[in-house]
């Protein structure tokens, strides 16, 4: 479902939002360019007449009623104007932040990926990582912490930025009006992989999320393929449950991102590769060439077979 | 007036001065070239050096590695299993030269300049702290090689052996040194590098046993361990990229398919039964790390990758001394050994784990019974 062609290729910027929250942003954003424009074209034209202007308009520039109204008066006014009405603007935005929000999804930033916690429609706790899904239309609260350093939470096309902080939980109230893919980035600096620290939020029809959400407890169907069958196993061999959780399996790590849909997202890696076979193959045996610094280590005693059925298995898991 | 004087004075006699003295060192040097190029110089080593000569090389010898061993502090020289593998290590790669309680000094290399000290019945006053700076770096133009390996943790045993050497008899060395070969009278003469895999199994049984655990507790136990495991670790000492300066003077010499075989022989041994429980607390706080991790610190669970479900490459550590498996611990801890593809998995691991984290697994593992590898549930 999340492979739909009119979502591939992923939102990304600041002037064209996508929700209400980067609309005002957007708006404040072209109020302030387009208005200090005209006034720096202003005091340009200004300056032209005073310096070569006919003489009697450069004398009624020089009077004190031009400094009085020109030099005092309109800027007080404006910049007053100005501040009232971000101020309005924002006290917009917390006003509806107070109303309980649609959806409450934790995401803790940690170095360099996004842990994210989901309930279902029965309150089940679910865990997912570095791919925000939400539903169209909904507001929807990021419950924002880290588990190691601040992070920063920035999706530009839905306005949010906001700091995760140890410590402390910050939130975040985001909507998205129409579904796509919306990419966001980690804009404080975390350390060695802070420019790999991606992710993607993807906004789905209403009845599109209740399916996803109601999949994540679904039974796990047996693997289909032989290649999958002995990749799951490499999956055992080489240890990766210790660290990844795959829902219905015995990996129940908790040290790395879970697992259980890894197959399902777009992205690799913290939205740092895309998510296909070789890919998949390269970041668990070459993972610090992808990511240096990041905890997870590169496997590569395995062999090309095993990193291939190990691919394979991965990409299964949905 | 007087100070003008005197300096126009000194002007005068500045120039013969320097003169003179250019002269005197451009005669030195070409002289000092003529006595190399002539060849008038006897290198020989049967000649000696000049008593003066040998005065002056031996304060500079002692003065150098007193002050370089100034830095350096010893680690406990007593902990249990530091003699018998510093002796073990000493019949394979040093008794050659400097000779051994049983066997005194070689003949042929007293003939060396200087020649190798009988370290065995000679007691030179080194400090444990010199004595590491020696072994770890060699002297230069007595033919003491430095150390075969960036490794510096395994130079301790070889001192702690050293220091006891000077008041051991025949009988103890042939003990710590041969290990359970010491009642066998073709127990090999000291020079196993070179030897082919026979041979080879002798050397290494000196250390890991044979019919009986390892005699020194920071020697791993190899029976049992899959054969591809053990043939990696051999390739990997002999190539150098696993770092150990007492592995890499064991397996020199060997070639590809003396490894093979030995891979072979430990991978058909039955694999040892596990040490009795000596801390209870400690173990169970290993038990909790080898089952659960730590995810807070990032700690994954020891037995997610150990397991009986384990890739061929990656050891089993039940039953393993628990001296052993802290020390390989350690030496991850403090930054060594992190080349081989198997320890970039686990050396980032074994660095999140603090002293207690270490001595705790250790203690679970050296007394969990073995686990053989099995196939994936």
């Amino acid at each position: 479902m999340i492979d739909t062609p009119t979502m591939k290729a992923p939102i990304i910027g600041a002037l064209a939002p996508h929700g209400p929250e980067a609309a005002q942003v957007a708006t404040l954003t072209h109020v302030m360019t387009i208005g200090g424009a005209l006034i720096l074209l202003l005091v340009c034209a200004l300056t032209a007449v005073a310096l070569f202007g006919p003489s009697a308009w450069r004398t009624a520039l020089a009077t004190r009623a031009t400094v009085r109204w020109g030099g005092f008066v309109f800027p007080i006014v404006t910049l007053a104007g100005l501040l009232g009405w971000s101020l309005w603007l924002m006290r917009g935005s917390e006003r509806a932040a107070a109303a309980p929000a649609g959806l409450t999804i934790s995401v803790v930033g940690e170095q360099w990926w996004w842990r994210l916690g989901y309930r279902d429609a029965q309150g089940r706790p679910f865990a997912e990582a570095n791919e925000i899904v939400v539903p169209v239309g909904v507001d929807v609260d990021l419950l924002l912490e880290s588990a190691d350093v601040i992070h920063s939470v920035w999706l530009p096309s839905l306005g949010g930025k906001l700091d995760m902080i140890p410590g402390r939980a910050n939130r975040l109230r985001l909507r998205a009006d129409r579904p796509g893919v919306y990419r966001g980035q980690c804009a404080e600096y975390c350390g060695g992989s802070h420019a790999r620290m991606g992710f993607e939020l993807i906004a789905l029809a209403p009845d599109e999320f209740a399916a996803w959400r109601a999949a994540a407890h679904a039974p796990r169907p047996e693997r289909a393929s032989e290649t999958a069958r002995r990749g799951r196993d490499v999956f055992a061999a080489a240890g990766c449950g210790a660290c990844h959780t795959v829902r219905g399996t015995q990996a129940q790590g908790r040290v790395g991102p879970d697992l259980s849909r890894l197959g399902a997202r777009r992205m690799l890696a913290a939205a740092s590769l895309p998510n296909a076979h070789d890919a998949r193959a390269r970041f668990v045996q070459r993972s610090q060439d992808v990511k240096p610094q990041s905890l997870m280590p590169p496997f590569a005693f395995l062999d090309e077979t095993q990193l291939s059925d190990l691919a394979a298995y991965l990409g299964g898991l949905r | 007036m007087r100070r003008a004087r005197a300096i126009a004075a000194l002007r005068a006699c500045a120039r013969p001065i320097l003169l003179t003295l250019a002269g005197l060192a451009l005669a030195l040097g070409l002289g000092g070239a003529a006595a190399v190029w002539s060849g008038l110089i006897d290198i020989g080593a049967r000649r000696g050096h000049f008593p003066f000569v040998e005065t002056i090389l031996e304060i500079a010898m002692r003065q150098s590695a007193r002050r370089h061993a100034s830095q350096i502090a010893a680690p406990d020289l007593t902990r249990p299993g530091m003699i018998e593998l510093g002796a073990a290590h000493f019949h394979g790669a040093c008794g050659l030269c400097h000779g051994t309680p049983e066997s005194g000094p070689n003949p042929v290399m007293v003939g060396m300049l200087p020649a190798p000290p009988d370290l065995a019945r000679r007691d030179l006053g080194w400090s444990a702290e010199e004595l590491f700076w020696i072994v770890r770096n060699g002297i230069k133009y007595t033919g003491m090689p430095g150390w075969p390996s960036a490794r510096e943790d395994d130079v301790w045993p070889v001192v702690a052996f050293l220091r006891a050497l000077p008041k051991m008899d025949a009988a103890r060395y042939r003990r710590l040194a041969l290990g359970e070969l010491a009642g066998d009278p073709r127990a090999p003469a000291p020079a196993p590098a070179g030897d082919r895999a026979p041979d080879a199994m002798d050397s290494c049984a000196r250390c890991h046993g044979e019919t009986a655990p390892p005699q020194s507790a920071l020697t791993p136990r190899l029976h049992g361990q899959s054969e591809a495991m053990l043939l990696e670790a051999l390739r990997g000492y002999s190539s150098g990229a696993r770092e150990s300066g007492i592995m890499r003077a064991a397996v020199a010499g060997m070639n590809d398919a003396d490894l093979r075989a030995l891979a072979r022989h430990y991978a058909r041994g039955a694999p040892r039964a596990a040490h009795p429980q000596i801390d209870a607390a400690a173990a169970e706080r290993g038990r909790r790390l080898a089952h659960e991790g730590d995810p807070a610190r990032r700690i994954p669970a020891c037995l997610g990758c150990h397991g009986p479900a384990r890739h061929a490459l990656i050891p089993g550590l039940e039953a393993q001394s628990a001296a052993y498996l802290e020390a390989r611990l350690a030496n991850w801890r403090a930054g060594g050994n992190d080349r081989t593809p198997t320890a970039r998995l686990m050396a980032p691991i074994a660095r999140r784990l603090d002293a207690q984290d270490a001595r705790a697994a250790a203690a679970y593992f050296a007394s969990a019974a073995p686990a053989p590898r099995g196939v994936a549930p």
